[in-house]
Formats: C-alpha cells, sequence, structure tokens
C-alpha cells in the first residue's frame, strides 16, 4: 500500500536470495547433474550416462531397497495420519483447561532429536529389551523375539518421530473449521457420528492428505531410524546413499539416489497441491 | 479567495485497467467539514489515502492549503489520520501514542507533556495517560486515535470510517462528540463513510460518490431533499420511484410528466427526452393516504394497501397499485390515528412540488 | 456444553494411549541411563549414577558445547538472513515473489540429507575446498534453519496491523523511523522465537550434518549416532537424556523473556 521504491525489496532479498541460490539451488541442480556422470576410480567423470540409474532399477538388492524405502514410507504415512487424527481432533475440542499443556506435550517430541527418540525404541526391542522381559515375565514367550533389525521396527520408530508432523498438520485443519458448520448439521438431526462423517472428516481432508505425504516424504529420507533399528536386509535409499557416498565413494551412484529423493519429494508435494492441501506458504 | 484547506483537481486513481477514482475535483475550504459518502467500492476510501499519500494518483494534483503535495510522502503531509480500527500502538501508552506525533515533529519534552494533556482533556480522556490501548473499551481507544491525530494540528484531520467498530448507541454519542471537538478546534476534516446517518449528522457538506466519481456536493439538506442524480436520490433514505413519460423535452429546471391521464410539472435536474420513459421519485414521508381522489394538481395513484410495517414514529403503509407498482406510504403515528386496513382501496397523494424526474438509465 | 457421551469417552482413552506411545521410549532413555549395571535395562537394575558421570566427559561433553555453539550461530545467521527477505515477502509485491517464497521454504521441503550430499560435491567441485569443516557445517545449518526463521517473521509481520505503520507514517515518522519504533518492537517476540525454532531444528538436526561434518566438528546428534554402532551402553542414555536438557531450559526462557501481552495482542487484533 505504501508507494515505495522498485529498489527496496531488491535490496532486502538480495543477500538472502544469493544465498539460497549459491548454496541450495546450485547444489541441487550439481547433484542432479552428477547423477548422470559417470564415476571413475571414485572421482566424477565428465562422461554423461544413465547407467547410475540402470544400476540402481537393474539389481533386485538395489530395486528391493528404492521398493522398500516407499512401502515404509507408505506405511509410515498412514499410521501417522490413523494415529494423529484422534489426538488431533480431541485436542481441537477439548475444553479441558489443560489444552495448551496437552498440546505441548503432544509437540514436545520435537524438542528431541531423532537419535535419541530412536534409541528409546531400540532399548524397547532388542534381543535383552523391556519387551522382551515384559513377554517373559507374563509368561507368553520362552525365548526372545527377535524384532531387531525389521521394517516392523523401522516402521513403528518413524511413525513415532513423524506423529508430531501428522498432530500439528490435522490440527490446523480441524482448527479452520467453522464450528458452525458442525452445529448446522446437528441442528438438522445429523448424529454426532453422522455430522463427524459427513461434515468434519471431509472438511478436514486437506489436512489429514498433507499430514500423510509431510510424513511419507520424510520418512522416506530418514536415514537414523533405519539405520538403528535395521540392519543389511532392510536398507533404505538413505542408509544406501550413506554407503554409496561415504563407505564405496561412488558419488554418481549416490547423487542417483538423492535425485530420486529429491523428485519423490517434489512429486509428493505436487500431489498434495493437488488434493488441496494447503500450498505451503511463508 | 482564499486558498481551499484540500483541493483536488481531475485526480483520477487506476488499479489495473479499472479506474477505482475516476477524474474527480473536490473543495474542501478551511474549517469545514466534509464527508465521502458511497457505496463500498466507491472510490472514497482511496481517494482519502491519495490525500493522506499513501497512494499516488495517476492524473490530477492534489493541494492541501494551497500546496501542490503529489511529491509530498505522507510523513510530510501534516495530516492527521484516524484509522477505523483506530491503529494505536500496542506498545506504547496512551500518552505515548497521543505524542508520537510531537517526537517525530521534535518538539521539546515540556511542551510534548502539555500538548498531550491537552489533548487528552479535549477528548475526555484525563488522567488516562498510562493506560494501553488494549486496556480500553472500543469508545476510549476511538478518542485516543482521535486525540492522537489532533495533537498535531494537522492541516487536515482526515477520518476512514471511524465509527463503524462501535455499537449503535456508542456510536451516535460520538458523531455528536466529534462534531463538537471539529467545531472547537476548526480543524478542516474529511470523514469517509458508507453510513449515510452519519453523513447527515456530521457533515457541513456532503460529496456523494459513486463508482469513483462525485455524483453530488451539497449540504445535508439540499442533498436529501434535492437529490442531483437518481443514485444519490436512491441511495439517501427511501425514494419510492414511478416509471413515467416525459411530454416535452425538458431537465435542467423543470420538466413536464405524464402518469396515465394525469399531467404534472415537477423538478428535473437532468436532461430529460420527450416522450420518453423516466422515472418519478417522490419520499415516502412526503405522499399521504386519501380514502377518495380529489382530482387536482397533485399526483394521485390508486391502490390497494398490502402491507403495514409499524416503526415505532411512523408506520409504512405498502401499497399495491392498479398499474401492478408498488409504493410506500410513511404516515406518524399520531395518537388515535389507524392507517388504513390492508385489502382497502386508497388513493396515494404526493403534492408536483415534492416530486423529481430522473432519466431511467442511472448515469455514471 | 459438551454432552459425556460414550464415544468422546472412547476418543480420551485412545489419547490416553497415544500421550504413551509417544512418551515411553523418551522415558525409557532417560530411566536407563540410571542403570546400575552396563546394560540398557528397563525397568533399571539397580541406581546409579555413573553412565551419568561418564556422560559428563570431555568425550561428549565437547560435542555437546559444540552443537549448542554450532545452533547459536545458525541461529542467529539465519534470522539476519531470513528476516529482510522475510519483510520483502510479506509487505512488497515484486516479480519472481513467488518463485522466492517456494524457494525460501525449499531447504525444510527437500530432504535435508540430499542437500548434504549437493553442498558437499558442489563445494569440492567449485574448488571451496577451504570451506570444509566448521564452515560448511554452518552454511548447511544457516539452510535448513532460515525456513523458520523466514515463516516465524512472516507471521508475525501478518499478525500486526499494517495500518499501524501507515498511522506513524501519517504522524510524521519517516519509513527508517517507522521501522525502529513501530515495527520491529512489535515484531521482535516472533523474531525471538523464531530464532529458538531454529536454534532447536538446528540443536536437533542430524541429516545436514551427517556428510558435512568432520572429526573435530561434529555436532552430538552424529557423535551419539556414530557410537551407535558399537554398542549401546547406558552411557549414551544418559547423553541422550542430557541433550534433553538444552532444549527444555531454551524453553522455560522462553516462557520468562515473552510478556503474555505479546501474545494476547496478536489475538486481540484479529478479534
Amino acid at each position: 500500500m505504501i508507494t515505495t521504491s522498485r529498489l527496496r525489496p531488491l535490496l532486502l532479498v538480495a543477500l538472502p536470495a544469493a544465498f539460497l541460490f549459491i548454496f541450495f539451488v546450485l547444489p541441487n541442480a550439481f547433484l542432479l547433474a552428477a547423477s548422470f556422470l559417470k564415476s571413475d576410480a571414485q572421482m566424477l567423470t565428465d562422461e554423461r550416462t544413465l547407467e547410475n540409474y540402470g544400476f540402481l532399477f537393474g539389481r533386485p538388492l538395489y530395486r528391493a531397497a528404492l521398493l522398500r524405502t516407499f512401502v515404509i514410507g507408505g506405511l509410515v504415512g498412514a499410521l501417522v495420519v490413523v494415529l494423529a487424527y484422534p489426538m488431533a481432533f480431541f485436542l481441537a475440542r477439548t475444553t479441558s483447561r489443560w489444552k495448551g499443556p496437552l498440546i505441548a506435550l503432544a509437540l514436545a517430541p520435537l524438542l528431541a532429536s531423532v537419535v535419541v527418540r530412536t534409541y528409546g525404541w531400540w532399548v524397547l526391542l532388542n534381543r535383552e529389551g523391556a519387551l522382551n522381559d515384559l513377554l517373559r515375565a507374563l509368561g507368553l514367550t520362552t525365548g526372545p523375539l527377535v524384532m531387531l533389525p525389521s521394517v516392523g521396527a523401522i516402521v513403528v520408530g518413524l511413525t513415532h518421530s513423524l506423529l508430531p508432523f501428522g498432530v500439528l498438520t490435522i490440527l490446523s485443519a480441524l482448527n479452520g473449521i467453522n464450528p458452525n458448520l458442525e452445529r448446522a448439521a446437528l441442528s438438522l438431526g445429523a448424529s454426532r457420528t453422522r455430522t463427524f462423517l459427513n461434515v468434519t472428516l471431509p472438511l478436514s481432508a486437506g489436512g489429514v492428505a498433507g499430514g500423510f505425504l509431510l510424513a511419507f516424504a520424510l520418512a522416506i529420507s530418514a536415514y537414523a531410524t533405519p539405520t538403528i533399528l535395521g540392519g543389511p536386509a532392510t536398507e533404505t535409499m538413505a542408509t544406501l546413499i550413506y554407503k554409496f557416498m561415504v563407505s564405496l565413494m561412488d558419488w554418481s551412484i549416490g547423487s542417483a539416489l538423492g535425485t530420486i529423493l529429491i523428485l519423490s519429494s517434489m512429486a509428493l508435494i505436487a500431489i498434495g497441491t493437488m488434493l488441496g492441501a494447503r500450498r505451503a506458504t511463508v | 479567495m482564499a486558498d481551499a484547506a484540500v483541493s483536488l483537481r481531475g485526480v483520477r486513481k487506476l488499479f489495473g485497467s479499472a479506474a477505482a477514482v475516476d477524474g474527480i475535483d473536490l473543495d474542501a475550504q478551511q474549517g469545514e467539514f466534509l464527508t465521502l459518502l458511497g457505496p463500498s467500492g466507491c472510490g472514497k476510501t482511496t481517494t482519502l489515502n491519495m490525500i493522506a499519500g499513501f497512494l499516488h494518483p495517476d492524473a490530477g494534483s492534489i493541494h492541501l492549503a494551497g500546496r501542490k503535495v503529489d511529491d509530498l510522502p505522507p510523513f510530510r503531509r501534516d495530516i492527521g489520520l484516524v484509522f477505523q480500527d483506530y491503529a494505536l500502538f500496542p506498545h506504547m501508552t496512551v500518552a505515548e501514542n497521543v505524542a508520537f506525533g510531537l517526537r517525530m515533529r521534535r518538539v521539546d519534552k515540556a511542551e510534548i507533556a502539555k500538548r498531550v494533556a491537552a489533548a487528552l482533556d479535549l477528548v475526555k480522556l484525563t488522567g488516562l495517560d498510562d493506560r494501553r490501548p488494549l486496556a480500553m473499551s472500543g469508545g476510549q481507544r476511538q478518542r485516543v486515535a482521535l486525540a492522537r491525530a489532533l495533537v498535531i494540528n494537522p492541516k487536515v484531520l482526515l477520518l476512514d470510517e471511524p465509527l463503524s467498530n462501535l455499537d449503535l448507541k456508542l456510536r451516535e454519542t460520538m458523531r455528536l462528540e466529534i462534531t463538537e471537538v471539529q467545531r472547537r478546534t476548526g480543524v478542516t476534516t474529511i470523514l469517509v463513510t458508507h453510513d449515510q446517518g452519519e453523513a447527515l449528522v456530521m457533515s457541513d457538506r456532503i460529496a456523494v460518490m459513486n463508482r469513483g466519481r462525485i455524483e453530488q456536493v451539497a449540504d445535508a439538506r439540499t442533498i436529501y431533499e434535492r437529490p442531483a442524480t437518481r443514485f444519490v436520490a436512491q441511495f439517501i433514505g427511501n425514494m419510492n420511484l414511478l416509471d413515467v413519460v416525459a411530454v416535452g423535452p425538458g431537465g435542467g429546471t423543470t420538466c413536464a410528466v405524464r402518469f396515465g391521464a394525469q399531467t404534472l410539472t415537477v423538478a428535473a435536474p437532468q436532461k430529460l427526452e420527450a416522450e420518453q420513459h423516466v422515472l418519478l421519485a417522490f419520499r415516502p414521508e412526503r405522499s399521504t393516504l386519501l380514502a377518495r381522489p380529489k382530482d387536482d394538481a397533485a399526483l394521485e395513484l390508486a391502490g390497494t394497501v398490502r402491507q403495514h410495517v409499524y416503526l415505532g414514529t411512523r408506520t409504512e403503509v405498502h401499497v399495491k397499485l392498479t398499474n401492478g407498482a408498488s409504493c410506500v406510504v410513511e404516515l406518524a403515528n399520531d395518537r388515535g390515528g389507524t392507517p388504513p386496513a390492508i385489502g382497502s382501496a386508497v388513493t396515494v397523494r404526493i403534492d408536483a412540488a415534492d416530486c423529481t424526474a430522473y432519466p431511467t438509465e442511472s448515469c455514471g | 456444553m459438551r454432552t459425556r457421551n460414550i464415544p468422546w469417552a472412547m476418543l480420551r482413552g485412545t489419547v490416553v494411549l497415544l500421550y504413551l506411545f509417544i512418551l515411553v521410549p523418551i522415558v525409557i532413555t532417560v530411566s536407563v541411563s540410571f542403570n546400575a549395571v552396563n546394560q540398557s535395562k528397563f525397568p533399571p537394575l539397580g541406581f546409579s549414577l555413573r553412565w551419568w558421570a561418564d556422560a559428563m566427559s570431555a568425550r561428549w561433553l565437547q560435542p555437546l558445547a559444540f552443537s549448542i555453539e554450532l545452533g547459536l550461530v545458525a541461529a542467529v545467521l539465519s534470522m539476519l538472513l531470513g528476516m529482510p527477505l522475510a519483510f520483502a515477502l510479506v509487505r512488497h509485491r515484486f516479480p519472481g515473489r513467488d518463485a522466492l517464497t517456494t524457494l525460501a521454504l525449499g531447504p525444510l521441503a527437500l530432504p535435508a540429507l540430499v542437500t548434504g550430499i549437493g553442498l558437499l560435491q558442489f563445494i569440492h567441485a567449485a574448488g571451496l575446498g577451504f570451506l570444509f569443516g566448521f564452515p560448511t557445517l554452518l552454511i548447511g545449518h544457516v539452510l535448513i534453519c532460515l525456513p523458520f526463521s523466514v515463516r516465524t517473521t512472516a507471521i508475525s509481520l501478518r499478525a500486526m496491523p499494517p495500518n499501524l505503520e501507515l498511522a506513524a507514517l501519517s504522524l510524521g515518522a519517516t519509513p527508517s523511523t517507522v521501522l525502529r519504533e513501530i515495527t520491529l518492537p512489535l515484531v521482535k517476540s516472533g523474531v525471538f522465537a523464531g530464532g529458538v525454532f531454529a536454534f532447536i531444528h538446528s540443536f536437533t538436526d542430524y541429516s545436514i550434518s551427517l556428510f558435512l561434518s568432520r572429526p573435530g566438528t561434529q555436532p552430538i546428534t552424529i557423535t551419539i549416532l556414530s557410537f551407535l554402532e558399537y554398542g549401546f551402553a547406558p552411557t549414551l542414555a544418559a547423553v541422550a537424556a542430557l541433550t534433553l536438557v538444552v532444549p527444555l531450559v531454551l524453553i522455560a526462557i522462553v516462557q520468562r523473556v515473552f510478556r503474555i501481552g505479546d501474545f494476547l495482542y496478536a489475538e486481540n487484533a484479529r478479534g
């Protein structure tokens, strides 16, 4: 509204935009380019090739890891949404005076690093862990159950670490619903269940889609959880990236894996926009 | 003649390709209370923002007290502005809010204290210096905003829908209080509002705006009794409109019109073509109901009573005319008087002097 | 007003279970650190503070201190970059604004792990090898903090009625005075909160650091992660519990520094 020179926004954004361009856009572009270059003796060459992708999609071992990553992402996304919804619904509708602290408590795990939170699951699930002790004490098992490493444990661990994001997304969608719409449905003779199914749930669908996709995207690029709760038989894209980049020093394959992750994240964002999940804005 | 306090010449403002303000000329004399009245989107707020300097006109120029201000930023224009949401600084006390403009003018501390106290006195907020705006009622915030705008002795005071966030009773009190403060300080004031009641009560003159143009500028009585255009006639108060035919070409002052067999000469501020349909406007409270026609110089319309609307001091009687049109007659609720029963046949009677004819096409 | 019906009671039961699910691993980690035996037993066998004594050694405190230092510098730098950016995005209309908005949130939208590799390769290829170590790590952390800084600043700018700035202008304040006397005082709590979020994000991150840290410049999360490969002694649980203290203390400080009025203000402006 204030009439100002055109120069002012330019001055404000110049430095941050340059920073983002040099250290975010260029590196990602470089990664994309490197994924199409041949690696020789652990060095990138100038030779262009599709071999890196061929290698990843061609070998059953890696194909399985890619597939596993997406299965984990889908399962985690679904579990996060299923568990976060009742929680968000409760937090949106409770009239308790503890509402504020309860919301804070639901989001508190974000204050702890995923590394720390996943470590707790390892303590709980390992061979000598608390869950096995409990099962033995109850006489339900004789020998220890082997729960680690496994895809199931990875899914549980990731669901746990990403749950607060699901709660946040769905809670904000529920808070955006005009409460009079539910009152109107009730006044028109719909039961509470019908009101929930026919009014509340459809109106919060954007939040559900957003929560699912966010959890999906974060799950497929997670490294710590599959490392701690998984093993050689449960490699995911992120653990493969680490292997190729650090242990094998094959930057081309690492870049190709990274590119697949970036493109997957972008595709998820695009799907989210199409499904009407709220567009990210500052 | 002294320079007008505010003077707009050919001012235009485009938003995209649409003209929000479409070439207006307007003068506010020193000490005058001028109101820009119109429906939302008529360009009144855009006009205010151009006077304040928040928007730059695409054409034309603006003078404040004889000085061209087109190239002056808002903070060099010496204006006092009261916003609809008051825009009080929440991190400052009442006194700090009022002192802000003086501080910007590097007035010395003792002088600031003196003028702030006087300004708070003027708006009847003496002693509330240390309150925070958020701890105050809407009416009090309104007064702080007024004091803050007045304390700098602005060349012109701009009021942007200042009363629309207040409830009805408070709004009526504040109308009179703001008018009184304005009279006492003698500051040239421009009020922007969509509320015709506010405009009629507070203003020396009213400029009615529609679609970026000024339709009429006049005092409240003229605006109400002699609306220059059909838009003004319909926007201010209630108005009956009747389809009639102009007898001969006319307009500018008067014109003869025909309704059925009756012909009468009425006011016609705009040009009318002969034998064209025109609209005859008359106020509900200027018409009366008769049991049977008198057949004299007045316009008489036969019809049937359809509905009564009781309004306390008055009753509106809705009449369905025999030609299918309908009109409203407003009767004072005198002691003992009852309006004709619903369904009864009546004659609506209006003096020719209370009628005005307008072209069918709304101009502008 | 709410009728205490059966579905609601069932919902409450479910939510209690969900809270347990959320909190149990953290509770377990903390309690394991008090084991008297060299095993990660839960419930702990006996009680001892020896693993906490172990955790207090330089081997763990050094990366912990480094993480705090890194988080502070990254948060401050990201605020310095993010504030003007947020200001331009909220208050100005200019070509490329939408693209810049997307770009500003980019480091949050794309996997940080991959941004890390990209940055590693790019700096290597651009011949900026001298930046490896702390500078590269810092660049990465500023990147992942930037979306938080931009977003919180933008939110507090939007929460402020624009008329306040116009009012100050009309009262004779120059644009720079408006910025100093009106805008900054009103957004400062939001900016501070943004800084705290940015710090916590940096402090708890491992993804961007995974490929960018070097021996000597290793954040605590990476140190823990690398020790997990060698075994899971209760010492690690004590270290993990120790890392929880930092954000908690920070949140407690924030609660004290913030004035309630700063929050109420935004509520009032809307209602």
